[in-house]
């Protein structure tokens, strides 16, 4: 029979997922993005406290952890937009529309394409661009 | 510039997004240095793209996929304090040290992409 490993449910053993759900949000709020990016980068190596879980880690792949990322992040981001344009820092309504549609029709594409294309090669391709784009935000 | 390429650049991102690559930081880049928008109005806009595309493309993922809710929930509330925070550093920031910053950010998240093993 499969037993619980119990532990305490302590605020150390937690602070872990805290400081990243923190982090994800700060990350969110301050650039517009990044929020996402830490989420599946750290996710799958935080041990879960009792509690959560019985299994060894939530995340059984990685296309969970992403899943998991978009729905932590998606009210996470809904708020960070509303602050933006409290601010005066919002976009033209215009623009917003002119993004909406194919934003949507991307996302759901790219879902859909999950698993159909290669994504590892893309994701070397956009690595080498971002990166390269980064480093001349940086020096510029 | 006209809209139409605005809107393709947005599908495109948006596909990325979908996929799980991370296209944020392309999305940005291209108001940037395509269409000279501020950095932050680019971040504001990006947010508005990320609302879009992911809530579009967790329709596929949503049933298929094994998320933790009680996580998310934990999560969640960790992170609305720090946008709070973060939404409240770009207000006070100067635009130059938050360009900076988001070039350090592509940067290192350039560098994963480019130099992870694949993964499931």
């Amino acid at each position: 029979m499969k037993t619980l490993r119990t532990r305490h449910l302590t605020l150390l053993s937690l602070l872990p997922w805290i400081l990243t759900g923190f982090g994800a949000g700060v990350l969110n709020g301050l650039l517009g993005a990044a929020g996402g990016i830490l989420l599946v980068s750290v996710l799958p190596y935080l041990t879960p406290p009792a509690g959560f879980t019985l299994a060894p880690s939530p995340f059984a792949e990685q296309r969970d952890v992403l899943a998991t990322s978009l729905c932590v992040m998606l009210p996470v981001t809904l708020l960070s937009a509303l602050l933006y344009i409290l601010q005066g820092n919002g976009t033209s309504p215009q623009l917003a529309m002119v993004i909406a549609l194919p934003s949507m029709l991307g996302g759901l594409g790219g879902a859909y394409l999950l698993g159909r294309l290669p994504r590892n090669l893309l994701r070397k391709l956009f690595g080498l661009l971002v990166a390269v784009a980064g480093v001349r935000m940086i020096l510029g | 510039m006209p809209l139409w390429i605005t809107a393709l650049s947005a599908g495109v991102a948006g596909v990325l997004s979908g996929l799980g690559i991370g296209s944020a930081g392309l999305f940005v880049l291209y108001l940037t240095l395509v269409l000279d928008m501020g950095q932050v109005q680019a971040q504001g806009l990006n947010l508005l793209f990320f609302i879009m595309s992911a809530g579009a493309s967790l329709f596929f993922h949503i049933g298929k996929r094994h998320i933790p809710w009680r996580v998310v929930g934990f999560l969640v509330i960790c992170a609305l304090p720090g946008a709070v925070l973060g939404t409240y550093l770009v207000s006070v920031w100067d635009t130059l040290l938050i360009r900076r910053l988001f070039g350090v950010m592509l940067t290192v998240s350039g560098s994963m992409a480019l130099f992870r093993k694949a993964k499931g």
